[in-house]
């Protein structure tokens, strides 16, 4: 259970962290990729929640998310790109 | 303070690789390196909590899912983070190169007025 609540602890300070580089970001790629970090460390939490109180219903949450974030993020990263996301 | 080490240890190692993936994010010079510490020290923080998390459980219907999840994973970081390369280098985006760097020891007073002398080595040596 000390892990857990370190590792917890941890996981949420780099959230914290990388909250300030989607904000101040210099290029809107700065900001992408720290949506990618933060969606999949989201998910890394909902694992670590589910390990504290031994309920395994988060981890449905935690794929959800994991699929949400990337289909996001390739979204994103086409409109940067092409300058729309489908044709 | 129950610190069972095969169950604990790969959640603190994966911890600790989330935590230098962050301060990466948050220092490196550019978006390619950020995206390097991004995309590789993520997928191997997210490895070592899922094992631990497989560990502790220790159930087949936990396994399966974190399976799916940490495969998932494995399989889409590298390609986000291959995408928003490619669309930040089309859009322009030049990477900084090592000889385009601040002169760190000249700015600190070593060197006043000597700043637009270039280092050996660099362009412009040969004709």
């Amino acid at each position: 259970m000390f892990a857990l609540n370190v590792a917890l602890v941890v996981v949420t300070l780099s959230i914290a962290l990388v909250t300030y580089r989607v904000l101040r970001g210099p290029t809107w790629g700065d900001r992408v990729m720290a949506f990618d970090f933060l969606s999949s460390n989201v998910a890394l939490l909902i694992v670590l929640v589910a390990v504290r109180t031994r309920l395994d219903s988060f981890l449905d949450a935690a794929l959800v998310l994991s699929l949400l974030g990337f289909l996001s993020t390739v979204a994103l990263a086409r409109y940067l790109m092409l300058g729309r996301v489908m044709r | 303070m129950d610190f069972v080490w095969w169950r604990d240890l790969p959640i603190l190692v994966g911890a600790f690789f989330v935590l230098a993936a962050a301060v990466g994010v948050l220092r490196f010079p550019d978006l390619y390196s950020r995206l390097h510490a991004s995309s590789k020290l993520v997928t191997l923080g997210s490895a070592g909590i899922f094992v631990g998390a497989m560990l502790t459980f220790s159930s087949v219907e936990v396994t399966t899912v974190l399976v799916a999840i940490l495969a998932f994973q494995f399989l889409t970081t590298p390609l986000a983070a291959y995408m928003i390369a490619q669309a930040a280098y089309r859009r322009g985006l030049r990477p900084r190169l090592e000889s385009e760097d601040r002169d760190e020891w000249g700015e600190a007073g070593h060197l006043n007025g000597a700043r637009e002398e270039r280092p050996p080595g660099g362009e412009g040596e040969r004709t």
